[in-house]
């Protein structure tokens, strides 16, 4: 736990200097962040104007819809907040900006990822917690479970984000797939999963994992159950488990580069 | 007691090639053609602790790729090499706590926050404990002037103060070895020089294993005793940086002042670099002709009023080995 700890601070104090990093310039950040609370929230006002033609969606309330969206953006703004490189990672592995992260003595893995932070994730934060408390009834013991279910799916989304980053270490440049996976994975997860059945339903549990990421965890929102939240923590573990592996070989296979380059 | 130990170390990376244009990248995907380059081929050679080390060659000869399997971002193909006693690619994180590495082309400065938040970052990383962290930056502030620009954003700095922060922020956890890679990239002359002399007195004061490669003769010459010429991937010569100028050295520059003007001058190995008059710049070839033929050749001439003998520029004598390739300056050290 120890260890755990150490991983903690250093991912607290990469945060907060990436956050002072944003504030110099204070109009860029305030805006990043305003607006993207002000964008999420245009999108909620879509599904408002349905709803007021459906009563439900394959038995999907609109506060139902507002939790998916709020779980979806509480994920993906704490991930690329938090760990500001997930996005980007098969371009560091392809033009070799991996070297900065080797040199120094701690997890490259989670150094490269915390190394930068995109403000905007902080606007859709925000707006998770806000819309989940604006539209949906909340009691502390939903709010704590809201928390928990999202750091969990934004677990999820980075290490699913990492296993598709580091597909780079194998084929070279694949930083396009990798944003199309995690591209599929934001839009499906943008609709009720009562809609999609069969094979695609599958897929959505596996190999692009939206349950896990926005289903299930609204679920555990609709309707707690101790099995299907362990089922979720489970999930949880095994994706760092296999995102940590393969990140591991492929450093085996890594080539470097010769980019100028700073640390911005 | 060795600071640095290579064996063997080999480095092979597979290229893909392709033709040139559509038709070329089509083809590549239909049957690609992959060709393996031997970046780092067998080279062996041994550090000691607090020596300085020049490490040289053209580019694409292998320097990089040799310190990057040395700092453990590369593993290599084949080969053994320890580090301060570990194998770098093999225990990396342990190893990283004990050296400091500076890329000229690649900054670790934070580019918009000053160089104090980026030290600040960094004593995290590396977990320095805060008193040890506060005499240590003390100190290296001190050294190398870096108070009055200390708190500045990194974008605004001059070159030359971006690299002093550079060197301090890879000295702030006192490794016991230190891989300058390209440190004087770029600089002006006086900066150069402020960058040798703090590279110099932290050898000399804390005994700091100095691994330097450089495309600028002048830190060769003035920071190392020894040096290491990397040629394809070989190792073409070790041998202390004195030794390289006065064996290696074929051609000498003579300056000549005639007492009366001659029309021309001509002699098998040597070539008249400039002519005026009384004034000659003779470049000889002492493979072909020696010093004393020569003088004897222009006294047959003329009088000599005043002469001068000098070595070439050392940039010279480099880019004559590495003209005469691997096989002929084997055996240097």
């Amino acid at each position: 736990m120890g260890g755990a700890a150490w991983e903690a601070g250093f991912v607290w104090e990469h945060f907060k200097f990436n956050l002072a990093s944003a504030m110099e310039y204070k109009w860029s950040f305030v805006s990043q962040v305003v607006f993207m609370v002000l964008n999420d929230f245009l999108l909620l006002f879509f599904w408002w104007l349905i709803f007021g033609k459906v009563q439900d969606i394959g038995g999907w309330t609109f506060a139902d819809v507002i939790a998916m969206h709020a779980v979806l953006a509480a994920a993906y703004g704490l991930s690329v907040s938090v760990f500001g490189n997930v996005n980007r990672l098969a371009r560091i592995i392809a033009e070799g900006q991996l070297d900065y992260y080797l040199l120094l003595p701690r997890n490259p893995l989670l150094h490269a990822l915390v190394s930068r932070s995109d403000i905007s994730g902080l606007g859709d934060a925000a707006f998770g917690l806000a819309a989940l408390c604006l539209f949906t009834p909340v009691t502390w013991g939903r709010l704590a479970l809201f928390i928990a279910v999202s750091v969990a799916a934004c677990t999820v989304y980075t290490c699913f984000a990492v296993i598709t980053g580091s597909i780079a270490f194998f084929i070279g440049n694949a930083q396009t797939i990798s944003l199309q996976l995690l591209g599929a994975l934001i839009t499906f997860g943008g609709y009720p999963d009562s809609i999609f059945k069969g094979l695609v339903r599958a897929v959505l549990y596996s190999v692009v994992p939206v349950g896990f990421v926005v289903y299930l965890p609204v679920s555990l929102l609709r309707n707690f159950s101790a099995a299907r939240f362990s089922g979720l923590l489970a999930f949880t573990v095994a994706m760092v488990w296999a995102a940590r592996c393969l990140f591991a070989v492929g450093l085996r296979r890594y080539e470097s580069g010769n980019l100028v380059s700073a640390k911005i | 007691m060795r600071a640095i130990e290579v064996s063997g170390l080999t480095k092979v990376f597979e290229v893909r090639e392709k033709s040139p244009g559509l038709a070329g990248s089509v083809r590549a995907i239909v049957s690609p053609s992959v060709r393996e380059v031997q970046a780092v081929n067998g080279i062996s050679f041994q550090v000691d602790e607090g020596e300085m080390l020049a490490f040289i060659g053209p580019n694409g000869a292998g320097k990089s790729t040799t310190i990057k399997m040395l700092t453990g971002i590369l593993y290599p193909t084949q080969g053994r090499a320890t580090v301060l006693g570990v194998t770098p690619w093999e225990d990396r994180q342990r190893l990283a706590g004990r050296i400091g590495c500076v890329f000229g082309q690649r900054s670790q400065l934070w580019y918009h926050l000053p160089p104090c938040d980026t030290f600040e970052l960094l004593a995290h990383v590396y977990d320095i404990p805060k008193p040890v962290y506060c005499d240590r930056l003390n100190m290296l502030v001190d050294r190398f002037e870096l108070g009055e620009f200390m708190r500045t954003p990194v974008r605004k700095l001059s070159l030359g103060q971006r690299m002093r922060c550079e060197i301090a922020a890879s000295l702030l956890h006192g490794p016991r070895v230190l891989f300058l890679d390209e440190p004087t990239i770029g600089l002006d002359v006086v900066a150069k020089r402020a960058i040798r002399e703090l590279i110099r007195q932290m050898n000399r004061e804390e005994g700091v294993t100095v691994f330097l490669t450089s495309h600028d003769v002048g830190d060769m010459e003035e920071l190392c005793r020894r040096v290491m010429i990397i040629s394809h991937g070989e190792l073409i010569l070790d041998t202390s940086v004195s030794a390289l100028r006065r064996d290696y050295l074929r051609f000498k520059i003579v300056r000549v002042r005639l007492a009366d003007a001659i029309d021309r001058f001509e002699m098998r190995g040597v070539t008249v670099a400039k002519h005026k008059q009384t004034n000659l710049k003779l470049s000889v070839d002492t493979d072909v002709a020696s010093i004393d033929d020569v003088l004897t050749e222009l006294m047959r001439h003329a009088r000599i009023a005043d002469i001068t003998i000098a070595d070439p520029p050392t940039e010279q004598v480099i880019a004559d080995i590495y003209g005469r390739g691997a096989s002929e300056a084997l055996g240097g050290r």
